[in-house]
């Protein structure tokens, strides 16, 4: 059980999303980065698919309101936990009444906290993220407050991972290092994220001049970018004629390019329809990189094909089977 | 038990420097031995093979690595090494990494105290016991 004390704004309860009611209208919602969620779910011994906190903007601080296991992937923060610092990407017995602070991030957008167990808020519509523009699921289907307290669907005694910490806690590899994209320099200091793209079907409606410019320039993801989708800038796109489109289904990844030329990325709370035209989709595999590219960073676009999108997404799952092994393991060998 | 954990394990042992290891879960009990192992080497102070390199790193307190792995002085998320000489850390405060395959496990302070040398190299391969860091417990405060 946790309590949250600071009332900074759009920190939210998802999961992996809710998958299968587009058809109905109902967006998927679900973390920005779900290879945080599901890894920091894996460092607790939870399913992967068990509820936490996505944190957006900080300072963030929860009291603990008993003796509890809990993991923050994603972004770093600088977390400490009654001050004394905790690494990123990191699981850690805390215990009843401390505090756990996040700091304003040095890298990443966005910080997970998970809790052994599990954060219990009702499922709906077979999700507990929060689906804020049906305001529903989640906690009350809204964001985080002040004063807000959240219970764990498994009591934390009885969480199994909690038995085999190591009080020191312990941490794992975070896949931007583990799965690289893009140049050294770039991984290094995370300045330019690199996501894979598949062409849409209006690719071919753009002049040449614009799709080189589509795959060699940088794209500066502006300060209207959020859960919803990113607003890009860049060298507009020019197609070779007037689209006009009916509104149609799309999914998040979809790169919509409005009258403008300057493009959007759809994202976890889109609108399932949409009529702009469509340049590509940022792949599946690579969607937890656009979650944790900061505002005001550069994007670049890397062309990809079907094969190697269906691939990508393997790659992600070896990695995190591995992380799921190598942690279970590790908690062995430490008891 | 999977076959790829007991593999994993076998590494890690390989690693670490240690000769035997012996893991008991209800109705499970592996036993790893690696072969060919001297045991002379367990009275050899200068070896990586057990707990007594405190004694031989001097008297002062000495954050040791509790399992093998290539040695992180930063987290690579971060520029900043976790500690410098010269910083004051409190006794379980995480000092450095030790990363194994994706596995990265804490390397911590065992006393308050102030940083006076860090011993182990930033990106070497290092074993179970080896020492890290030095701490002086007298300047601490």
């Amino acid at each position: 059980m946790i309590e949250i004390l600071s009332a900074t704004a759009l920190s939210s309860v998802q999961d992996l999303g809710r998958d299968g009611y587009l058809r109905y209208g109902v967006g998927t919602s679900g973390a920005m980065d779900r290879v945080a969620l599901a890894a920091g779910n894996i460092l607790l011994d939870n399913p992967e698919n068990s509820a936490a906190i996505e944190i957006p903007f900080f300072p963030f601080e929860v009291r603990f309101l008993e003796d509890i296991v809990f993991a923050l992937t994603g972004a770093d923060a600088a977390a400490e936990l009654d001050g004394r610092p905790v690494p990123p990407w990191w699981t850690l017995p805390a215990r009843k009444d401390q505090v756990l602070r996040l700091n304003p991030t040095e890298r990443g957008a966005r910080c997970y906290l998970g809790l052994a167990g599990g954060i219990d808020v009702p499922v709906v519509l077979g999700s507990r993220s929060t689906q804020l523009r049906g305001e529903f699921g989640g906690y009350c289907g809204r964001n985080l407050r002040q004063g807000d307290v959240l219970r764990t669907v498994q009591p934390a005694e009885r969480s199994e991972g909690s038995e085999r910490l190591p009080a020191a806690g312990f941490g794992v590899e975070p896949p931007e290092f583990a799965l690289p994209q893009g140049d050294p320099e770039s991984i290094a200091q995370g300045t330019r994220t690199f996501v894979r793209v598949l062409p849409a079907a209006e690719y071919d409606c753009y002049e040449e001049a614009s799709l080189e410019s589509f795959w060699s320039k940088d794209w500066k993801i502006t300060m209207q970018s959020d859960r919803y989708g990113y607003r890009l800038e860049g060298e507009a796109l020019v197609p070779k004629h007037t689209l006009e489109q009916r509104s149609h289904g799309i999914v998040p990844g979809v790169i919509q390019v409005p009258p403008s030329g300057q493009p959007i990325i759809q994202l976890r709370d889109a609108q399932p329809s949409g009529g702009y035209p469509k340049i590509g989709t940022v792949i599946e595999a690579d969607l937890w990189r656009l979650g944790q590219a900061e505002l005001c960073t550069q994007l670049r676009f890397v062309q990809t094909t079907y094969d190697e999108a269906v691939s990508a997404l393997d790659t992600v799952r070896d990695y995190l089977n591995k992380v799921r092994r190598l942690a279970g393991l590790y908690r062995l060998s430490r008891r | 038990m999977e076959l790829n954990e007991i593999q994993q394990l076998v590494a890690w042992l390989e690693a670490s420097g240690m000769r035997s290891l012996e893991l008991n879960r209800p109705g499970e009990c592996l036993r790893l031995k690696v072969p060919g192992s001297n045991p002379a080497r367990v009275a050899d102070p200068d070896g990586v093979s057990g707990r007594s390199t405190p004694a031989a790193a001097g008297a002062k307190p000495v954050a040791l690595a509790e399992a093998a792995g290539i040695f992180l002085a930063a987290h690579p998320m971060r520029n900043a090494p976790f500690v410098k000489i010269g910083d004051t850390v409190r006794k379980n405060d995480v000092v450095g990494l030790l990363k194994t395959g994706l596995i990265y496990a804490p390397v911590t302070a065992p006393i308050e105290g102030v940083v006076s040398k860090i011993v182990a190299t930033n990106g070497a391969m290092i074993g179970f016991g080896s020492p890290v860091l030095e701490l002086d417990p007298g300047s601490a405060g």
